[in-house]
């Protein structure tokens, strides 16, 4: 699952600037988001979050907890270095939070190679 | 894309993904009056506190010992009764306390293996069979349950040894840290796509 929406300010996020399918976004709190799929999944194996920012700033993202149900929760925060703390990103066509989303769907064991 | 993740097979055929996570360290509980033996594997739990921990591995020297713990949520306390759902049975003699040699635990994801190598620097190796020799993307993600100045760093990378180097960097310390004790959700997760160059090329 991949995905892609614009943090907005101390807003909620404008459901509009969600990219991609499957899922929703709210904020949270504070520099904290929380992404909800809306597809079943067997397990959340990975999960990897970058910040896009028109102009660079101490920022950068980490996950936080996991609900790792059928249809997992995962929370993102935006951690601001200087401020030690998480932060709100302003609003911004190119301040977006980019994710991607790494499920397990059934017990089978995959196999390498062509 | 509902579909297992190697090979995912929209991908051209020279190239696999593997993706996973994992625990980057374990606590450690020592106890002492046990009554019945742990098993690792299953859920201990604190009875005053009610915290809970994945049994990774139990020294246990009699009376006492050590249990190896993932996955902790809430905090032990000392002298309270634990008990697993099986014959465990001990009483706690201290505190959790981190762990970080013991190996990485709560692996997700197929296809790699993990090690604790240095302070706040774990070596993933990728399986053997894979059939690719070149690593073409590599990316991590550090997953904390309490908001920190750490983020994660891919170090070196060795396709040939099919090994790739992550680590843990805190600002404020300006150095590379451990993570401490286990939590469900302090983890670290990465991707890592994979070419094989002797692979025909598909595109197009």
């Amino acid at each position: 699952m991949v995905g892609s929406f614009a943090p907005n300010s101390t807003s909620e996020v404008d459901a509009a600037s969600r990219k991609g399918l499957g899922y929703t976004v709210a904020r949270t709190s504070t520099g904290l988001f929380t992404i909800t799929f809306t597809d079943t999944f067997a397990d959340l194996v990975a999960f990897e979050a970058q910040l896009q920012l028109v102009t660079g700033d101490d920022k950068f993202l980490q996950m936080g907890t996991l609900v790792n149900t059928s249809t997992p929760v995962v929370q993102i925060r935006v951690w601001d270095v200087s401020g030690a703390a998480v932060a709100d990103v302003t609003a911004n066509a190119n301040n977006r939070i980019n994710f991607v989303a790494w499920f397990r769907n059934s017990a089978a064991k995959p196999t390498y190679g062509a | 894309m509902k579909r297992n993740l190697a090979p995912v097979r929209a991908l051209p055929r020279e190239l696999t993904v593997i993706a996973g996570s994992f625990a980057p360290a374990s606590g450690s509980l020592p106890y002492d009056g046990q009554s019945g033996n742990f098993t690792p594997g299953l859920v201990v739990t604190g009875g005053t506190s009610m915290a809970t921990g994945l049994i990774a591995g139990d020294t246990d020297a009699g009376a006492t010992g050590t249990l190896v713990l993932t996955g902790v949520v809430g905090t032990f306390v000392d002298n309270e009764a634990i008990t697993d759902s099986s014959t465990g049975a001990a009483v706690v003699n201290g505190s959790l306390t981190a762990a970080a040699a013991n190996a990485p635990t709560a692996l997700k994801g197929l296809g790699f293996t993990v090690a604790w190598t240095s302070a706040g620097l774990w070596t993933v190796t990728l399986g053997d069979g894979l059939q690719a020799n070149e690593i073409v993307h590599a990316k991590a993600m550090l997953q904390l349950k309490t908001g920190a100045d750490r983020f994660v760093e891919i170090g070196t990378m060795s396709a040939s040894a099919r090994t790739i180097e992550i680590r843990v960097w805190d600002v404020s310390a300006a150095a590379v840290v451990d993570l401490g004790v286990a939590d469900a959700d302090n983890r670290i997760h990465f991707v890592v796509f994979l070419r094989n160059t002797a692979a025909p090329l598909t595109r197009g």
